[in-house]
C-alpha cells in the first residue's frame, strides 16, 4: 500500500518524518536492525533536501512516499519548489580525512549508500525526486 | 534533545537525551565549544538515553575531537544503544572515538 507524507521543508520536520517511516515499516518483513538502518537512510536523504535542496525553506514542501513493489521496498523523496539537490555528488572520503579536516559534513550520502541497494534521482516535470530502493 | 553536564574531578559527564540530528546538533555543538574555551577536554558521554543520531550528530562529534585531543583531553562514549552504535560502526569510527560498554570504563580512559 501507498504511503505518503507532505510536510514543510523544516529540520524540525524530520523527527515527524522518522516516525511516518517507522509507521510505514511495521507491516514490511524487514528486522529491527535493517529497519532502524533504513529510517536513518531516509533521514539523510529528507535532510539533504530540506537544508541543501530548500535552505530549510518552511514554504515549501516536502512530499516522502513509501510502498512496496516487486519485493522492494521504495521511498521517492520530492523536493517541491526546491532545487535539486541531486547535485550533490557521492564523493567517498575516508572518515581520517574528515577528522582531520574538523568537517561536520560529508557522511549522509555515505550512510545512504552503504543501506540502501538503489539511490537514484530523478526530473518528474520540474520536481526532483530521490528514489531509495531497498530489497526485500 | 537535552544535554546534562555532571562534573566528577577533572571529567565531565554529558548525559545525552532524546534524538541528536541535523535539527539539534547546534545544541550539542554549542556545549562542546563552551567546554572547550573553559579547559574542560576529559569528556565522557551517556548515550543511555541516546535514542537516535544521524550523521549530523555524529559530525559534531569528529568536527571537535582532535581539538579536544590537542589539549590533552578525548571522548568517551558509553551505554551507546544497538541503532546508535550502529550509525557509528557503519561510518568505520570504532577505531577513531573510543565507544566503550560503561561509565567505569569511559572514566578509565582519564
Amino acid at each position: 500500500m501507498k504511503q505518503q507524507l507532505k510536510i514543510a521543508c523544516s529540520k524540525k520536520n524530520l523527527g515527524e518524518i522518522r516516525k511516518f517511516i517507522s509507521d510505514s515499516l511495521e507491516e514490511v518483513d524487514l528486522d529491527s536492525k535493517t529497519k532502524s538502518a533504513l529510517i536513518l537512510a531516509i533521514d539523510e536523504a529528507c535532510a539533504n533536501a530540506i537544508i541543501h535542496g530548500n535552505n530549510n525553506n518552511e514554504k515549501n514542501t516536502l512530499e516522502v512516499e513509501t510502498v512496496v513493489k516487486n519485493k522492494t521496498f521504495i521511498i521517492s523523496i520530492s523536493d517541491v519548489g526546491g532545487t535539486n539537490f541531486s547535485r550533490l555528488k557521492h564523493i567517498e572520503r575516508h572518515i581520517e580525512e574528515l577528522v582531520k579536516s574538523k568537517s561536520k559534513g560529508g557522511m549522509g550520502l555515505k550512510l545512504m549508500h552503504t543501506i540502501m541497494d538503489k539511490v537514484e534521482y530523478v526530473d518528474v516535470g520540474g520536481v526532483y525526486k530521490c528514489r531509495l530502493h531497498k530489497y526485500l | 534533545m537535552e544535554v546534562t553536564q555532571v562534573i566528577e574531578a577533572s571529567i565531565v559527564k554529558l548525559e545525552i537525551n532524546g534524538e541528536l540530528d541535523a535539527s539539534t546538533t547546534i545544541e550539542m555543538d554549542t556545549v562542546l565549544k563552551t567546554l572547550l574555551e573553559a579547559g574542560s577536554v576529559n569528556i565522557i558521554f551517556d548515550c543511555t538515553n541516546l535514542s537516535y543520531i544521524s550523521s549530523a550528530g555524529v559530525g559534531v562529534f569528529i568536527s571537535f575531537v582532535d581539538d579536544f585531543k590537542d589539549k590533552g583531553g578525548n571522548f568517551g562514549f558509553y551505554n551507546m544503544q544497538e541503532n546508535v552504535h550502529q550509525v557509528f560502526t557503519m561510518l568505520g569510527l570504532d577505531g577513531i572515538l573510543s565507544i566503550v560498554a560503561g561509565e567505569e570504563e569511559a572514566k578509565a580512559m582519564f
